[in-house]
């Protein structure tokens, strides 16, 4: 299951720029695939977009080949689920009933939970070693703890398609490693489409199998992180001076350099 | 087990206080000829009124009136995110006053026992009509926008019942004062009978969005993410709180404070989940509401305390121990 977009151009109400445009890519399928690209290019519209909470003003949105304009959100939910980094909690849930939210698209709305699904409920806990903070209020957590409880609902949703929007911001290094860790082994256990909207260039080139670049919502390039991450490139897109070095092991390492320095 | 025990908790104390409330009252009657009215049977024909036609619909609307209120505040607070949410906030109550205080000013109350419920219950559905149609901005629903405009049409409510009132002849003011502080002792059995009616299947029909309540509480973009029709969702959990709202206003008047403090005393016991929290929200408020009631016909002998100052009293303290309890590390 992937998305394909054919000339994608959406802007928000009341806004004269649009924030896409006539963006034209294929997610390749079971893969992960960061987004990068400055702050304001585009990057989260375009989860926005494929998620169907933004319509596009031209062009199409196609899920394994249908236009997604006319899918309903439950089944869009039961197909692809999203990880933002900043919801806010209106009444602390607990951590395994965030989880079980998950569920939403799966049940009737009137409906509880059946045994398959609180098993799903309990793997995805397990799968993101939850188990032992199940019971604790959301409102408790680490920003790390939080981060682990909003991919296990993702789990829970049993998509293919896992979007994160910027699912490392506010984490610390230990943190911010562990769930790029988490998010690669999922891929590859459970053969997940991901996309990944990130800032972080070094663990982007490291954990994913292709990047797409975007400034000023143009898609400006594609390809694997060491065709994409090329120092001229991140220097004309970010506005910012980088040393670009190639470790084999660890991938591409961008280094920003001061603005004067070079 | 341990999951069933807060319902059978609540139940059990809902049938306690209703025996409490249908065996007390100022006209005296004795525990045995109470139950004997109860159960059908012969005895004295004076206590046999009484308790069923006086008493008993009292205490069952009491406790749907309570019921009501208090699942009518958890839609609230789940739909603006925002635990100051009460059933009145939104300008239900203030129209609803405006159809009362109107109708008994004008005498058109006097007409006949359906006429004052029916005037508050049109006033209450216009705030609901126009305050919906303000907030909804081309077909979406802006919660923000909403409550704006539910303290605006509230406030203008407000106006018109103290113009009214100040327009008002002498011996109309105080009933109808008396009105806009809440009072339970003029329901009567199709009251209770259309209260539970309508109530109940709209209490029903939240519980069913309860699943839906929990994922707004992430925000609309995660609730949508997760599968739910943000805007059906909302604007049902408006419609269905505003009518609650309505109808206990309309037989009972203004009683505030259960709508606001029962469900988050439920949250603090209970937790926030709303497959769980509505259904323990409405038996708490229905048993709060028929102790207070109790209590306000019985302390000060024939002379009956307005029932929103017994909720106060009784339930902030109540209230703020429990938030003590709770915050401590």
């Amino acid at each position: 299951m992937s998305f394909v977009l054919e000339a994608v151009t959406a802007r928000y109400p009341g806004a004269s720029e649009p924030a896409l445009r006539e963006v034209s890519l294929r997610v390749p399928e079971g893969r992960h695939t960061a987004v990068l690209g400055p702050n304001g290019a585009g990057k989260s519209t375009l989860l926005r977009v494929l998620l169907g909470l933004v319509r596009p003003e031209s062009g199409r949105v196609l899920l394994d080949g249908c236009p997604t304009g006319s899918m309903r959100r439950r089944e869009m939910a039961r197909r692809a689920a999203l990880v933002a980094a900043g919801e806010e909690f209106a009444f602390p849930l607990t951590v395994r009933e965030l989880v079980a939210l998950g569920r939403t698209p799966h049940v009737a709305a009137w409906a509880g939970l059946d045994g398959r699904d609180r098993a799903v409920v309990e793997a995805a806990l397990r799968d993101l070693d939850l188990e032992g903070l199940a019971d604790r209020s959301v409102a408790r957590l680490s920003a790390g703890e939080m981060q682990r409880v909003r991919l296990a609902r993702a789990l829970a949703q049993e998509t293919s398609i896992l979007l994160l929007d910027e699912p490392t911001a506010h984490l610390d290094l230990a943190h911010e490693v562990e769930i790029f860790e988490r998010v690669s082994q999922l891929t590859k256990a459970q053969s997940l489409t991901v996309v990944n909207v990130t800032h972080n260039m070094n663990l982007a080139s490291r954990y994913a199998d292709r990047v797409l670049l975007l400034s000023a919502g143009r898609l400006t390039a594609e390809g694997t992180p060491s065709e994409v991450l090329d120092g001229a490139r991140i220097e004309r897109t970010f506005g910012c001076p980088v040393r670009v070095e190639r470790r084999g092991d660890l991938g591409v390492v961008v280094l920003p350099l001061s603005r004067g320095s070079e | 087990m341990r999951r069933g025990l807060p319902y059978a908790l609540l139940a059990a104390l809902l049938v306690l206080t209703g025996l409490l409330g249908v065996l007390t009252g100022p006209a005296g009657i004795g525990l045995g000829a109470s139950l004997e009215a109860l159960g059908g049977a012969g005895g004295d024909p004076v206590a046999r009124a009484i308790v069923l036609e006086l008493r008993l619909p009292r205490v069952i609307g009491a406790a749907l009136v309570g019921g009501c209120l208090a699942v009518s505040g958890a839609v609230f607070q789940a739909l603006l995110r925002n635990p100051l949410a009460e059933p009145y906030l939104l300008g239900v109550s203030a129209g609803a006053a405006l159809g009362a205080v109107g109708a008994i000013v004008s005498g058109v109350a006097a007409l006949g026992a359906p006429a004052l419920p029916l005037a508050a219950l049109a006033g209450g559905l216009l705030a609901i009509g126009v305050v919906f149609s303000v907030a909804r901005v081309a077909g979406r629903f802006d919660t923000r926008v909403l409550i704006l405009a539910g303290v605006v049409v509230s406030a203008f409510f407000g106006a018109c019942i103290t113009l009214v009132l100040t327009l008002a002849p002498a011996e109309r003011l105080r009933s109808a004062f008396f009105w806009t502080l809440g009072s339970l002792s003029g329901i009567s059995w199709p009251m209770v009978a259309v209260l539970a009616a309508y109530g109940l299947p709209a209490c029903l029909a939240a519980w069913a969005l309860g699943r839906n309540l929990d994922a707004l509480a992430l925000g609309e973009e995660a609730a949508a993410a997760v599968g739910t029709d943000v805007e059906r969702v909302k604007r049902s959990a408006y419609l269905l709180a505003s009518l609650l709202a309505a109808a206990t206003v309309s037989v009972a008047g203004v009683i505030g404070f259960v709508g606001l403090v029962v469900p988050h005393a439920v949250r603090l016991l209970a937790g926030s989940g709303h497959r769980r929290l509505l259904p323990l929200a409405f038996l708490a408020g229905a048993v709060f509401l028929l102790v207070v009631d109790t209590a306000a016909r019985s302390v000060a002998g024939p002379v009956e305390i307005p029932v929103g100052v017994v909720t106060a009293f009784l339930g902030v303290p109540f209230f703020l121990v429990l938030l003590r309890r709770r915050s401590a590390p």
